[in-house]
């Protein structure tokens, strides 16, 4: 549905994106992640249409940005980390003064600004200024503002950030509504939990590329296979991990308690032969299996601050032994 | 009914809740009244002595308000425009209006309109000031208007390049200390820069003088030199003191060219403002872009 192809933006010299490409499917609840400066919101511009790209084009079924930017911009609803919002400004006129901007006059612009504003639950607070709003509320109140021209597309930058838990749950639930409802959301964030208890599909983006994108479960299943084995032991850990050290398709290991992880390189039938050789040699093995993946440490492991998290467990191993 | 375009009603709306707007004409008209009415009572005091009334005296007194409110302009006029762009980047609100069905020249346009209407309103409040002197003759009111108008003209070209400031600025603060320095430059600039290329240059021969073109306060004090009957004695002492001598034509219609080479920084100030916002840069599309302002402002200055 929405599809970058190509995408190079240039501040500069500096390149903020290198060739993004990015495919997001209709219907799909698209987690956006990436470190500090991996060039998330210059993305999130482009695919908004607030900026265009150096290279490269950016569409929405086919329809291309620059071809049709008034069309495309009416399928996209964006929702800024900053709310974006006036102050002196009731909230009916806040939600009344987008509407008309979005091309929407009088009776119109009138009846959409109630119907959003009764959807998230502020049309008791319609008479209030903006600024005498909570968090919460000017959260609510700026997706309100996005579903303005009942766009397809919803784009939020850290929409549940600063968000009490309470908020953060209701917030939640009307994204997950609108996914139901067949709404594209695409969420930026730095709330993995958040990401992964919501998103259908992940894309991480890192140094201005898309370095993993897909579907939420097939990138945790993909990344938990290179995960570390935890072999829990029942005693006799010396002999343990004297058997592990002498095989070569383990690469380290770190010992904790009865437990040990170890970095094997192989696949499943491996797996399963380096488990019957240890039963096989007498030791007790309580336990074996992959640490199963979160999405914090497939962000840190294709991000690059992984390989430090290994070489500090191997530096761990070696001073062990 | 003319329906009013969404940005313009918004700024209207904010504007009448805050007490800014009042208090800056109150501001203003105490400081233009002061100076009114303490000249001309001043003149009157002094007539019940002398038993002589000195027409002079209440030109100068209309020279010293017109001048006034030149310079209230030049002050009022970046601080009215500072925010216009700037103070959306501040809120976070500027994407958002790029993510509407606004054009980058529209918002321009309407933030420009919204802002020029509360200069408008300072200036024209400043018409019974303006007009004190006139109790005792001397100066025409349609002269007053002209001079109005002219005051009107100026304040545009002002707030024009008081945009385009906001347009490349973060904050606030900064577009209004950069504006100010523009509003330095091109007023004092020609003639700090005449008077200095004045100094090498041979008598008279001084051809920067052309310069003053583009000072804001040239036709200002062309018009009133030729209001008060000095004809164009003022702008030539002027011109004298810069060891310039510029030729008729120009001394002649110094106030039309002073007008046409501002409005032209105006348009000029406006595309480039245009330009910088909008999210494509290529000249086609900035091209329709400063037709639609075009269009807005015309069609502004007609309702």
């Amino acid at each position: 549905m929405l599809k970058l192809s190509g995408i190079s933006k240039f501040y500069g010299h500096f390149c903020a994106l290198d060739k993004l490409s990015m495919n997001i499917d209709e219907g799909a609840l698209y987690g956006f992640i990436g470190p500090n400066g991996a060039g998330k919101t210059t993305a999130i511009k482009i695919m908004t249409g607030i900026m265009y790209p150096d290279e490269g084009e950016v569409t929405i079924d086919g329809m291309c940005l620059e071809d049709e930017p008034e069309i495309y911009k009416s399928m996209i609803g964006y929702v800024p980390d900053s709310f974006g919002m006036y102050s002196n400004i009731k909230v009916r006129e806040y939600m009344q003064f987008f509407a008309a901007c979005c091309g929407k006059d009088g009776m119109e612009a009138d009846k959409t600004a109630d119907r959003l504003l009764e959807y998230v639950e502020l049309d008791n607070r319609r008479d209030y200024y903006v600024e005498a709003l909570s968090r919460g509320m000017k959260q609510k109140l700026a997706l309100a503002r996005a579903l303005i021209n009942d766009p397809r597309i919803l784009i939020m930058d850290e929409p549940t950030s600063g968000l009490d838990p309470r908020t953060r749950f209701e917030f939640k639930q009307i994204l997950g509504e609108l996914s139901d409802n067949g709404k594209t959301i695409l969420i930026s964030s730095h709330m993995l939990n958040d990401i992964s208890e919501l998103c259908t599909d992940i894309g991480i983006i890192d140094q201005g590329s898309i370095v993993m994108s897909g579907r939420l479960q097939e990138v945790m299943r993909l990344v938990t296979s290179e995960n570390p084995i935890i072999i829990s032991m029942a005693g006799k850990i010396t002999q343990a991990i004297r058997f592990l050290k002498e095989d070569d398709s383990v690469k380290s290991m770190t010992i904790k308690g009865s437990d040990i992880m170890i970095n094997f390189f192989g696949n499943k039938k491996e797996e399963a032969e380096l488990l019957k050789r240890m039963i096989e040699a007498g030791l007790p093995v309580r336990s074996f299996s992959r640490e199963k993946g979160s999405l914090e440490s497939i962000f840190m492991q294709l991000t690059g601050h992984g390989e430090e998290h290994v070489t500090s467990s191997y530096d761990a191993t070696e001073s062990h032994n | 009914m003319m329906r009013l375009n969404p940005i313009i009603k918004r700024e209207i709306e904010i504007k009448n809740r805050s007490l800014t707007l009042p208090v800056a004409i109150t501001v203003i008209n105490a400081v233009l009244f002061g100076i009114g009415i303490a000249g001309t009572s001043a003149e009157v005091l002094q007539m019940r002595t002398s038993y002589t009334l000195d027409y002079g005296a209440f030109l100068k007194i209309y020279v010293a308000v017109i001048l006034m409110q030149f310079v209230m302009i030049m002050f009022t006029a970046p601080v009215l425009t500072a925010d216009v762009i700037a103070g959306e980047r501040e809120r976070g609100t500027f994407d958002l209006l790029l993510t509407t069905k606004l054009t980058a020249g529209e918002i321009v346009a309407e933030k420009l309109i919204s802002a020029y209407i509360n200069m408008a309103m300072i200036v024209i409040s400043g018409l019974p000031a303006m007009l004190i002197p006139l109790m005792f003759g001397g100066v025409h009111i349609q002269s007053t208007i002209v001079m109005l108008l002219i005051l009107l003209i100026e304040a545009f070209m002002i707030m024009s390049v008081g945009m385009l400031v906001s347009c490349y600025c973060r904050s606030s603060v900064k577009s209004i200390v950069i504006s100010y320095a523009f509003m330095i430059a091109l007023t004092a600039g020609p003639i700090v820069l005449g008077g200095l290329a004045g100094l090498f240059s041979s008598d008279g021969g001084n051809r920067l003088i052309y310069l003053t073109a583009i000072d804001p306060l040239l036709p200002v004090v062309t018009l009133l030199s030729a209001q008060i009957g000095e004809g164009s004695a003022i702008p030539e002492t002027v011109y004298r003191m810069l060891n310039g001598t510029p030729d008729a034509a120009f001394t002649e219609h110094a106030v039309l060219i002073g007008l046409m080479v501002q409005a032209a920084i105006a348009f000029a100030c406006i595309v480039l403002a245009v330009i910088h916002i909008m999210p494509h840069k290529n000249l086609r599309t900035a091209a329709g872009e400063i037709e639609l302002v075009h269009k807005l402002i015309q069609g502004k200055k007609s309702s």
